[in-house]
């Protein structure tokens, strides 16, 4: 068995068909900046932590210095002012080093922030948002629940009207981050049935965040459940600009845009490792790279990987592109 | 689709790039396995695999068979 290693992290990319010539300086910028930070911060721990089902907390604040939250949100709202592009290449970067560290970045980001920007009142977004993009605060997003998950619309957490609050019952499962957040936006269903948004805080009587215990998969990113017994929610909390589940599958697509990015990061990773394996490592007096079983493996993952870039480009500029004419994009359609 | 694309093709990268290791593909030292079990979750997480098909299925046929 081997020792949990300082591993040595040489990884420069893989850019077959010179996709890069269609990123701007930013973009280089920004993913520059990212891959050294996770050399630096992630690499050489994440073994030990994900070893020992651990998230690495401290790095919550380190993803804000890097600006991984909301980077494709406004400035003044937290975020970092640039394109999806950079949001992409932001995630692929972060799960170049581990989904679970990706993770964290995009539940604060496109799952906590997006839909305070998108769909809260002036006065909720002036409250969360800075310390969101800042990392001083740290939020969770509760939709899926233990008996509803491909299927939310059937979801049975709810609140009932009394007065200026409302009072919220039920569970959420699977939540990203949620016991260690400080708040959580929580969908649920009013006695008509419509799916409102709110923004729950952690100190709110009758509320916990309880830990999933046992993964096998995103170890070091912390998983929990979020209880609700008679929580008061002040209607100040409820997002007014959006009812429906047009706003948490909103939010998703936005999450899965950047999933489709980070998942090449992953790829990627596993491509390097194995290529500069198969150079070094003799097998019948020979590099295993020089078999032709082995050159199949790795000339199949680089056309892969390539055609994932190409279709995670051609998604984010799809975007930029609406926005600039100020089309109305269809986040909810398949193409995320 | 671009998400259900990209991650089950990182999957399937992980699962051949972790054969090329050999025994050591399965260890701590190299990052292939923890990345391959991390995307089993990507592979299920923020809409699963199975019902982005059937979402594209419905956006090209105008069908939905959502519920059976």
């Amino acid at each position: 068995m081997a020792s949990i290693n300082q591993r040595q992290d040489n990884y420069e990319g893989h850019d077959y068909y010179n996709v890069d010539e269609l990123l701007s300086e930013d973009h280089l910028l920004a993913r520059q900046a990212v891959r050294e930070w996770v050399k630096k911060e992630v690499s050489p721990i994440i073994e030990a932590y994900s070893d020992k089902h651990e998230c690495p907390r401290h790095l919550f604040k380190g993803l804000a210095e890097i600006g991984a939250y909301g980077p494709s949100l406004p400035p003044e709202y937290g975020g970092g002012g640039m394109d999806e592009i950079a949001y992409g290449v932001i995630m692929q970067e972060l799960e170049r080093g581990d989904s679970g560290i990706r993770s964290m970045a995009s539940v604060q980001g496109s799952l906590v922030m997006y839909p305070i920007y998108k769909f809260a009142s002036e006065e909720q977004k002036q409250k969360y948002l800075p310390k969101l993009g800042s990392g001083d605060l740290i939020g969770c997003f509760g939709l899926t629940e233990p008996d509803f998950g491909s299927n939310p619309a059937g979801m049975v957490t709810n609140v009932k009207d009394d007065g200026d609050a409302y009072i919220l019952n039920g569970a959420k499962m699977w939540i990203t981050n949620s016991p260690v957040a400080d708040l959580a936006v929580v969908w649920a269903k009013n006695e008509q049935g419509e799916i409102l948004g709110m923004v729950v805080e952690k100190d709110a009587k009758g509320f916990s965040a309880p830990e999933i215990h046992g993964k096998w998969s995103l170890r070091a990113s912390i998983t929990g459940e979020l209880v609700f017994e008679d929580v008061r929610v002040p209607k100040s909390q409820v997002f007014p600009n959006v009812k429906g589940l047009k706003g948490p599958l909103t939010c998703l697509s936005k999450a899965r845009y950047g999933i489709a990015w980070g998942a090449i990061g992953a790829a990627l990773d596993c491509y390097d490792v194995a290529l500069k394996y198969s150079k070094q490592r003799i097998q019948f007096g020979k590099p295993l790279a020089g078999f032709q079983l082995t050159q199949k493996k790795l000339a199949e993952m680089i056309t892969e990987i390539t055609k994932a870039q190409l279709l995670a480009w051609r998604l984010g500029h799809w975007q930029i592109k609406v926005k600039q004419h100020q089309l109305k994009f269809q986040w909810q359609r398949e193409i995320m | 689709m671009a998400k259900r694309n990209n991650v089950n093709m990182a999957l399937v990268i992980a699962r051949e790039a972790r054969q090329i290791l050999g025994g050591m593909g399965i260890t701590n030292e190299y990052p292939i396995m923890r990345h391959m079990m991390n995307l089993e979750t990507v592979l299920t997480y923020e809409g699963t695999h199975d019902i982005h098909l059937l979402i594209t299925g419905m956006d090209v046929t105008g069908e939905n068979a959502f519920n059976g």
